[in-house]
């Protein structure tokens, strides 16, 4: 038996079909066809728009992202749901008791973070802005603002000269951290800083003697 | 003596376009080629506006790329090259639309289309205009890779050579591809046939 082999040149067998194709009618381009592509080139208009690239929102209809979004919706419908914590907004507020403890009998509810209690001592965010800074005058004769970083911890430390002017007579009683550890009681106190109160004329003064001295200094030389 | 241009031969004329920047050789050639290659296009694309805008923008491909054209290949097979890649990425932009489209219509709606209105009978029932719109439409079903091959050679009637350097395949390949074309249009045709 002999091996049956594939003679891609031959063309018989085809004749009928070759022929239908050769006998299409052509197709050819309008008359314009050339005043358009001249006047695209002068006025340089070279977009091809087969190259172009679509700008797709075509993603969304795709069967992947179907799936996705499926699964992210029935995650929110059905997973979100944990049965070890209650939803908040349900449930009944606890007592202040509970959560600051008996303060006139001194028993801090250990449990509970104990900065409530010291809360309304503690300095705002905009005084410790402010004391934390101080002015400097710079060689250059620029006055600039640098923070200070005292060594102390300011939720336990006085500030003396706010005590001494008794402007708050009640922050050495309530400053500093208070509690009971087992039996035995404590009180963390870092000591004391002063604060260097921004007097603007003793500042002007200061710059004005500076600037007194480089011109006599400038004028010895 | 000095030749006119429109005796010089294509290679000559875009060694004229590329050294002199002459724009009457540049159109000589898209006059010698528009017709050849909007009749390829159309027979591959199935739609007529799209392959006039094809053929447009092979020809602005080929004044920006003039110099891409090296003087040992032909002329013609650059720019049916040019064309047919154009034209293979307006089918793939095509493919896109119609997977993502939400009103998707029916294919063979969608394939119809008169070729040129001089062409088409009045009278609707004339064999030719039908058989010439069958065969359009079973030609736009044969896979591209053989399509292809099977319009260059038996519509535009290239060499196996020239189909070879067209699409970068080899000899062999052509050949197989176009016996293959043929045999998927064959089968597709064969009730005009019977």
């Amino acid at each position: 038996m002999g091996k049956e082999t594939y003679n891609f040149n031959k063309e018989e067998g085809f004749e009928e079909l070759r022929q239908t194709l050769s006998d299409l009618p052509r197709v050819n381009t309008p008359d314009d066809f050339e005043f358009k592509l001249l006047t695209r080139i002068e006025n340089k208009q070279f977009n091809i728009k087969s190259e172009e690239k679509t700008v797709g929102w075509s993603w969304i209809y795709a069967p992947a992202t179907a799936l996705v979004m499926s699964a992210v919706l029935l995650f929110f419908v059905f997973g979100g749901e944990n049965e070890d914590i209650g939803n908040p907004l349900l449930e009944d507020p606890l007592p202040k008791t509970e959560l600051v403890g008996d303060a006139s009998s001194g028993n801090v509810n250990e449990s509970q973070p104990k900065k409530l209690l010291s809360k309304a001592a503690t300095p705002t965010e905009d005084t410790i802005a402010e004391e934390n800074y101080v002015v400097v005058v710079n060689p250059n004769d620029v006055v600039v603002q640098e923070r200070v970083n005292y060594p102390f911890n300011e939720n336990s430390s006085v500030d003396l000269d706010n005590v001494m002017d008794n402007s708050n007579p009640s922050a050495l009683r309530t400053v500093g951290t208070a509690g009971n550890r087992g039996n035995e009681e404590y009180f963390d106190f870092n000591g004391f800083y002063i604060r260097i109160e921004i007097n603007n004329e003793e500042l002007l003064k200061e710059k004005a003697r500076l600037d007194s001295l480089k011109n006599w200094k400038s004028k010895q030389k | 003596m000095i030749k006119k241009l429109s005796d010089l031969t294509d290679e000559q004329l875009i060694k004229e376009f590329q050294d002199n920047n002459t724009l009457e050789a540049y159109e000589l050639l898209v006059k010698r080629y528009k017709d050849p290659l909007t009749n390829f296009v159309f027979r591959f694309v199935g739609d007529k506006d799209t392959s006039i805008d094809i053929v447009q923008d092979t020809m602005i491909k080929f004044y920006l790329n003039k110099d891409s054209y090296k003087s040992f290949a032909k002329f013609s097979t650059w720019i049916y090259t040019i064309a047919g890649n154009l034209a293979k990425n307006e089918l793939k932009r095509k493919r896109r639309r119609t997977i993502y489209s939400i009103n998707q219509q029916d294919d063979d709606e969608k394939t119809l289309q008169i070729e040129d209105k001089k062409f088409v009978a009045p009278d609707r029932s004339a064999d030719n205009s039908i058989k010439n719109e069958f065969v359009q439409k079973a030609l736009l079903k044969v896979k591209p890779v053989y399509r292809e091959v099977v319009i260059l050679r038996d519509i535009e009637g290239l060499s196996y050579e020239e189909i070879s350097e067209i699409t970068g395949l080899s000899i062999g390949t052509v050949k197989s591809r176009i016996n293959r074309g043929r045999t998927q249009l064959q089968k597709l045709l064969k009730d005009i046939y019977n």
